[in-house]
């Protein structure tokens, strides 16, 4: 188990590594662009680990998904482009944790119904708390 | 002003990412995590070049003449691992919930790293008190919400 918590905290990294590759080639080229390349090899490289893993595709079975299903690709591509656009401008701590309030503040949102009031309140009170953070960070560099 | 469009967009970006995984799970339910990647990016792929070719219309002035590293073209590398090592810690047991929780401390963590130290060619911006207690606040805060979930 604690392995896993270590690839955890490395994944999260990966994801951070990510973003900052893409922006810098966001400053070369542009956001858009930074979306392209990363798209591109990333599906190169997948494609590839589905190969060698012998995975079964099934790309028949595609064809019975609901075609709304498919927008995660849609929402991906102008995600890259806006966070590669920021992460250029804020650096890598900044855009972390304001994506990581976007991200809370919608995933709260969309579910509100689906939780109690109990529940609903503790996400209330971490969302506060990031603010509080994301407030104390952009004083960070003045002081 | 400026400063306020980018944390707008910043925020924008998060809203955006849950909009995807929320997608991506879905595909993921239908298939398995590693195609529904797979089919992401590829779709990512599609819109993306959409995305340059619209933009190439409005503004044909950009024109880069500087050498750029092969490095900064392989940010999909990382990206496309984060999907493949978060599907091998939820096979081997680990919650979702605390999974998200420890990426999102992984990400702040190595965010802070990479500003202080000004890795990966990028301006540095040093570690402070306030920034200190901004990571261990905003990973608080995240823990709450990703765990606040299934309190019922």
């Amino acid at each position: 188990m604690n392995y896993l918590i270590i690839v955890a905290l490395i994944n999260g990294g990966f994801i951070t590594l990510s973003r900052a590759i893409n922006g810098k080639l966001s400053i070369e080229l542009n956001p858009f662009k930074a979306s392209l390349w990363n798209h591109l090899v990333g599906f190169i490289l997948l494609s590839v680990l589905i190969v060698v893993m012998n995975k079964n595709t099934n790309l028949i079975k595609l064809l019975d998904i609901p075609w709304f299903y498919f927008l995660g690709g849609f929402f991906g591509a102008f995600f890259v482009a806006v966070s590669s656009y920021v992460f250029a401008k804020l650096g890598a701590l900044k855009t972390s944790v304001l994506v990581i309030f976007g991200q809370m503040l919608s995933a709260i949102v969309i579910e509100w119904n689906k939780h109690t009031l109990y529940s609903n309140f503790i996400q209330l009170l971490g969302l506060i708390i990031i603010l509080i953070g994301i407030f104390l960070s952009k004083k960070a560099n003045k002081s | 002003m400026i400063m306020a469009v980018n944390y707008l967009l910043a925020i924008l970006g998060g809203v955006l990412l849950t909009l995807m995984v929320e997608y991506n799970s879905k595909l993921a339910s239908y298939t398995d995590p590693f195609l529904a990647a797979w089919i992401a990016h590829g779709f990512g792929f599609i819109v993306s070049v959409a995305l340059v070719y619209v933009s190439s219309i409005f503004n044909k002035t950009h024109k880069n003449k500087n050498k750029i590293p092969l490095w900064y073209y392989l940010g999909g590398v990382p990206g496309a691992f984060t999907v493949v090592l978060a599907a091998v810690l939820v096979n081997n047991g680990m919650g979702l919930p605390s999974a998200i929780a420890l990426m999102l401390s992984g990400q702040i963590i190595f965010g802070m790293i990479i500003d202080n130290y000004g890795l990966l060619d990028l301006p540095v911006q040093k570690i402070n008190r306030n920034s200190m207690i901004a990571v261990i606040l905003v990973i608080a805060g995240g823990v709450l919400v990703t765990i606040g979930k299934n309190v019922i």
